[in-house]
C-alpha cells in the first residue's frame, strides 16, 4: 500500500519537472529609471528599506554594522535605521513576528537577505511598479508582474495608485477571423502600449474544441502619490541597489580584488610564457 | 616500479630519505624520465587542469566543511553565513562553485581530446577506462553537492533525480526510500549526501585519478598523430634508450603546462570575480531561494553538464506508462563510453588520418551533444509547435522531436562504429610525428 | 640541432615568473588563512556587555558572561580594600601585576579603575577552571583575608585578583578591558572607548 502511494508521488514528481512550465505572462517594463550605484543612493535605498520593508519581512542574514560598508557611520545606523534591536551586530529582523504575519498575510512574507539574487534586479524594480487596484484581492492589491501576490502595495502613499485595463482579443469569425489573427492584434496593442504591460495566451479546451484568447494587460495611472512618477522610479531604483547590496553586500570587494588579481595574473602569464620559449628553444 | 637508482639530491636530508623512500625513482619515472611527445598542442593542457581543478576543489572544499551545516535547518543559513560572515568566505565558496563547473568544461574537453586523437585505443584502453569511472564519480559528486546549499533547485533537483531510481521495476520505490532514507528527500538525506560528497567520492576520485596517471605512464602518452613513439627510433639528447621523438616531461611540458595554468586561472578568476553566478548557468536564481518541499519551481533544469544527459531522458516517451526506459537510455549515455575501445575498429587513431566518414559521424556526435545540451536547461517547447498537419506526431513540440533524433544520432555514433570505422578510408600516417614544419614520410612507403 | 642550452637566461626566467607566483600563492593561502579568524557572527556574539552597576552593594559580586568567559564584577567593601594593603609582597607571586594582563589604565595595586568596582575574568591563570570565592576572612586558614580559591588545582587569589606563592597559577586573574560611564560599565570596551 505505503509503496504504491511512494510511486504515485515519485512519478508525479517525475513527470511534473518535464511539464512544459508556463513561466507566467510575457511582461513589458517601460520606464526603468536606473539610478548610479552609489553610497549615496545607497544610503537612500538603506532608509526605504527599513521603514517599509522590515515591517513585514526580515533580512536575516544582514548585519547593521555591514552598512558601514555604505559609508554609514554607526552612530547614524543606530539612530537612523536599528528599530528592531540595539545592537549593531544584529541581523536584520522583521518588526512583526512570523507568526503574526502567517496569519495577517496567509504565508510568512519571505527573507530578503538574497531576495536581489533569487528574484532578479530587473523583476524587483518591476514588480515594486507593477502593482495596481484590485477590488477582487482581500488586500485591494494586485500586481502585474506577480499576479495573485499576497503583498499589498506598501508604497502607495508614495506612488499613487493604478488601475489595470485588460483587452481580451479572441477569433469571432467576422472583424478577427482566426486565432492568428486575434494573435497578431494583440501582440500589436501589447506593442504598442506606452506604460507597463502583459501579453498572455490562454488555452481552453471547450466540447472537443481549442479556444485561444489573448489577453493585454496595461497599468493606467489612477491618482497621484506624494512623488511624481520619476521620483517614485529613482526612489525604487535605489530600493534595488540597496536589495542588491544586501544580497551580496561583499560585491564591491569582489570586483576590486579581481582587478588585482587579474593584473598580477597578466604579469605571471607573460613571465610564463618567456619562461617556456625559453627551455622549448632546443626543442627541435 | 622504478628500481633503486642513485639518488639526483646533494641535500644530506634528502639523500637520507632517498635511501628509505624512492623520491628519486618516483620524480624519474613521472617527471624528469617521462618521455612524452613533443608535439602536444592545444588539447593536451586540459589533463594537467584537470588535476589543479581537483586540487583546488578538495582545499576549497575543506575550508567550506568548517563553517558549512549538513542539517535541513540550518544548511541554506550557513551558506549565507560562510558568504556573508566568514572572513573571504565568499572567494572560498565562489572558487567551489565554478571550480564545480570548470571541472567539467576541462574534463569535457579532456574526453574529447580522447575521440578526437583516439587515445582510448590499444593499448590505453585501461587509461580510458579508470577516465571514465572519473568521470561518473565526478558526476556523482556534482550531483550530492549540488544538494548540500540547500535551495530551490538543490531540492528539487535532488528530488528528481532520486525519483529516477523509483523509476526501476519492482524494487524503484522501495530502492527510492532506502537512498533518500526518507519518505522525501530531507533532513537524513542532506546528512548522507554530505557525507558522500566531503569523504567517500573524494577518496574513490584521488585513487582513479592515481590509477589514471599510472596507467598513463605505463603505457605512455598518445599524442596529436596518434602515431606510437615507443615504435618510432630511439636516442634523444637526454637518453640513448628513450624515444627519439620524446622530450623529458620535466621540465618541458611543465613550463608549457603552467602557461596553460595561469591562461585556465585567468578564466576562472574572471569568473569568480566578475561573474560568479554565470548568467545564472553556475550559481542558479533559483537557488537563492531556501528549499521548500511544498513549492515546486516553474522550470526545473539540472546545472548545465548535466543537460546533454537529461534531454536524453526527457527525449524518450514513458512506455506503459513506466519513465524507465528514458532512465535506461540515459544511463547508457553515459556508460557507452566504457565501450569505445571496443567499439572502434579503424585503422587509425588520430583524426588527422581518418576518413570522411569517421570525420562525419564525429561531428554529427558534438553536434547532437551540444544541442542536447541546450535543449536540456530550456523548457521543452523552446522551439514552439508544430502546425496542424503534423497531428500524426504524438507530441506537437518541436524541440522535443530534436531532441529526439539527436539522441539517435547519439547512440548511432557509438553502435554504427564497428561498420563504418572499419570501412573508412582512412590516410596514411606518417612513421613519426609531425612537429614544426618537418613531416616525416607515411609508415610503410 | 642544439644551440648550448643558456642556463643564466633560464634561471632568470625561472626568477621572473617566481615572484609573482609566490605572491599569487600567497594571494590563494591568505584568505584561506584569514577565513579562520572569529566570524562577524563571532565577532557580534563577542561585542561589548553592558552591565547596570547601579544596583551592587558593597561585598556583593555579579557574574557576567563575555565572549564566553565569566567575567566578575565585584564591589568591595572597605575593608576588603584596605586588606589589599596589608599583604606583604613577598606573599605574592605578581604583586604589581607587571606580568599580568590587564589595561593600563587600572591601578597595578588595586586592579581597578575606582578603588571599589573591581572587573576580573573569572578564568583560572593555571588550566582555565573558574575559582570559587571565599570571601569571608579565615575561610580558608587564620591569615586568610578573604579572595578566590580554585578547586581544581589550588590556587589561591586575593580579592584583587592576585595570586599566592605556592600556587600553580602563574599570573594574576586578568582584568578584561573595560569601560565605566556613571553607573554603566561596558565589559569589552577600553577607557577610551575603543571596541577590544
Amino acid at each position: 500500500m505505503i509503496t504504491k502511494k511512494i510511486l504515485a508521488t515519485a512519478l508525479f514528481a517525475l513527470t511534473s519537472s518535464f511539464a512544459f512550465a508556463a513561466g507566467g505572462p510575457e511582461v513589458k517594463i517601460v520606464g526603468t529609471e536606473a539610478s548610479r550605484v552609489d553610497a549615496e543612493s545607497l544610503q537612500r535605498g538603506a532608509r526605504l528599506f527599513v521603514n517599509h520593508c522590515l515591517n513585514c519581512h526580515s533580512a536575516q542574514f544582514m548585519r547593521y554594522n555591514r552598512l558601514t560598508d555604505i559609508k554609514l557611520t554607526e552612530d547614524q545606523i543606530k539612530q537612523n535605521l536599528m528599530f528592531t534591536t540595539d545592537k549593531i551586530g544584529e541581523t536584520m529582523k522583521s518588526a512583526i513576528s512570523p507568526k503574526d504575519a502567517k496569519e495577517w498575510f496567509g504565508a510568512v512574507p519571505p527573507d530578503l537577505s538574497v531576495m536581489a539574487r533569487s528574484y532578479t534586479s530587473e523583476r524587483l524594480a518591476a514588480y515594486m511598479r507593477g502593482f495596481y487596484r484590485d477590488d477582487n484581492r482581500e488586500t485591494g492589491w494586485n500586481n502585474i508582474i506577480s499576479p495573485n501576490i499576497g503583498m499589498p502595495h506598501v508604497l502607495g502613499e508614495l506612488s499613487g495608485t493604478q488601475t489595470m485595463l485588460q483587452t481580451v482579443f479572441k477569433a469571432d469569425g467576422k472583424d478577427v477571423k482566426t486565432d492568428h489573427d486575434a494573435e497578431t492584434r494583440a501582440r500589436a496593442a501589447f506593442i504598442a502600449a506606452q506604460t507597463m504591460s502583459s501579453f498572455e495566451h490562454h488555452v481552453e479546451k471547450k466540447d472537443g474544441k481549442t479556444e485561444h484568447s489573448y489577453i493585454v494587460k496595461t497599468l493606467v495611472p489612477a491618482t497621484d502619490g506624494k512623488m511624481t512618477p520619476q521620483q517614485y522610479d529613482i526612489a525604487i531604483a535605489d530600493l534595488v541597489n540597496f536589495m542588491e547590496f544586501v544580497a551580496e553586500p561583499h560585491k564591491a570587494k569582489r570586483i576590486q580584488i579581481g582587478i588585482l588579481v587579474m593584473f598580477l595574473l597578466t604579469i605571471l602569464l607573460a613571465a610564463a610564457i618567456w619562461l617556456k620559449k625559453e627551455y622549448w628553444k632546443d626543442v627541435t | 616500479m622504478a628500481s633503486k637508482q642513485p639518488s639526483m639530491f646533494t641535500n644530506p636530508v634528502m639523500r637520507w630519505v632517498d635511501e628509505r623512500f624512492p623520491v628519486t625513482g618516483l620524480m624519474k619515472e613521472h617527471l624528469t624520465e617521462y618521455y612524452a611527445p613533443k608535439n602536444f598542442n592545444f588539447w593536451y593542457y586540459f589533463g594537467s587542469l584537470a588535476l589543479l581543478v581537483l586540487v583546488l576543489q578538495i582545499v576549497t572544499g575543506i575550508f567550506l566543511t568548517m563553517n558549512y551545516k549538513p542539517d535541513a535547518n540550518y544548511a541554506f543559513g550557513s551558506v549565507e553565513y560562510i558568504m556573508r560572515d566568514v572572513d573571504y568566505g565568499w572567494l572560498i565558496r565562489y572558487m567551489h562553485s565554478t571550480g564545480a563547473s570548470m571541472f567539467f568544461v576541462v574534463v569535457y574537453l579532456h574526453m574529447c581530446r580522447g575521440l578526437i586523437y583516439g587515445s582510448y585505443r590499444k593499448p590505453r584502453e585501461l587509461v580510458w577506462i579508470f577516465g571514465c569511472l572519473i568521470y561518473l564519480c565526478l558526476m556523482a559528486e556534482a550531483f550530492f553537492g549540488y544538494l548540500l546549499p540547500w535551495g530551490q533547485m538543490s531540492f528539487w533537483g535532488a528530488q528528481v533525480i532520486v525519483n529516477l531510481f523509483a523509476a526501476v521495476p519492482f524494487i524503484g520505490p522501495d530502492l527510492a526510500v532506502w537512498i533518500r532514507g526518507d519518505y522525501s528527500v530531507g533532513d537524513a538525506t542532506l546528512n548522507r549526501f554530505f557525507a558522500f560528497h566531503v569523504i567517500a567520492l573524494p577518496l574513490v576520485l584521488l585513487g582513479l585519478v592515481a590509477a589514471h596517471i599510472i596507467a598513463l605512464h605505463e603505457v605512455g602518452s598518445n599524442n596529436p598523430d596518434g602515431v606510437e613513439i615507443k615504435q618510432g627510433p630511439k636516442g634523444n639528447r637526454w637518453s640513448k634508450d628513450a624515444p627519439a621523438d620524446g622530450i623529458p616531461f620535466h621540465p618541458y611540458f611543465t613550463v608549457k603546462d603552467i602557461v596553460g595554468v595561469v591562461v585556465f586561472l585567468m578564466i576562472f578568476s574572471a569568473i569568480v570575480f566578475f561573474a560568479p553566478e554565470m548568467g545564472g548557468y553556475f550559481l542558479e536564481h533559483n537557488n537563492f531561494v531556501p528549499a521548500d518541499p511544498l513549492k515546486t519551481p516553474d522550470h526545473i533544469a539540472p546545472v548545465w553538464y548535466f543537460t546533454p544527459f537529461y534531454s536524453i531522458l526527457r527525449a524518450i516517451p514513458p512506455i506503459f506508462g513506466s519513465q524507465f526506459p528514458g532512465v535506461i537510455g540515459m544511463g547508457l549515455a553515459t556508460l557507452i563510453f566504457f565501450a569505445l575501445p571496443w567499439l572502434d575498429r579503424g585503422s587509425v587513431r588520430s583524426i588527422r588520418y581518418r576518413g570522411t566518414k569517421w570525420k562525419t559521424w564525429f561531428t554529427i556526435f558534438i553536434v547532437c551533444f551540444l544541442v542536447l545540451g541546450y535543449l536540456g536547461v530550456k523548457p521543452t517547447t523552446v522551439w514552439g509547435q508544430f502546425g496542424d498537419w503534423a497531428s500524426f506526431l504524438d507530441t506537437k513540440d518541436r524541440a522535443t522531436w530534436i531532441a529526439r533524433l539527436c539522441t539517435i544520432l547519439y547512440f548511432a555514433f557509438f553502435f554504427l562504429m564497428p561498420w563504418y570505422t572499419a570501412t573508412d578510408k582512412s590516410k596514411p600516417v606518417p612513421s613519426r610525428i609531425t612537429f614544426g614544419d618537418k613531416v616525416a614520410p607515411a609508415a610503410g612507403e | 640541432m642544439s644551440e648550448p642550452i643558456n642556463k643564466s637566461r633560464r634561471r632568470a626566467a625561472i626568477a621572473t615568473a617566481a615572484v609573482p607566483g609566490v605572491v599569487l600563492g600567497g594571494a590563494i593561502v591568505a584568505p584561506l588563512v584569514t577565513s579562520m579568524t572569529p566570524s562577524e557572527r563571532a565577532k557580534a556574539a563577542g561585542a561589548p556587555v553592558e552591565v547596570d552597576i547601579s544596583n551592587i552593594k558593597p561585598g556583593e559580586k555579579l557574574n557576567v558572561e563575555w565572549r564566553g568567559k565569566v567575567v566578575w564584577v565585584m564591589k568591595r567593601t572597605p575593608e576588603q580594600i584596605a586588606s589589599l594593603g596589608t599583604i606583604p609582597a613577598s606573599q605574592l607571586i605578581d604583586a604589581d601585576s607587571k606580568g599580568s594582563e590587564q589595561p593600563g589604565y587600572v591601578d597595578k595595586k588595586t586592579r581597578s579603575i575606582t578603588p571599589d568596582l573591581v572587573v576580573m575574568e573569572g578564568v583560572c591563570t593555571h588550566l582555565g577552571c573558574s575559582p570559587v570565592a571565599k570571601l569571608t576572612p579565615g575561610e580558608l586558614g587564620n591569615d586568610w583575608q578573604g579572595g578566590f580559591y580554585c578547586p581544581c588545582h589550588g590556587s589561591k587569589f586575593d580579592v584583587a585578583g592576585r595570586v599566592f606563592t605556592g600556587s600553580p597559577a602563574p599570573k594574576n586573574l586578568a582584568v578584561p578591558p573595560h569601560k565605566i560611564d556613571g553607573t554603566r560599565l561596558v565589559i569589552g570596551l577600553s577607557q577610551d572607548g575603543k571596541e577590544a
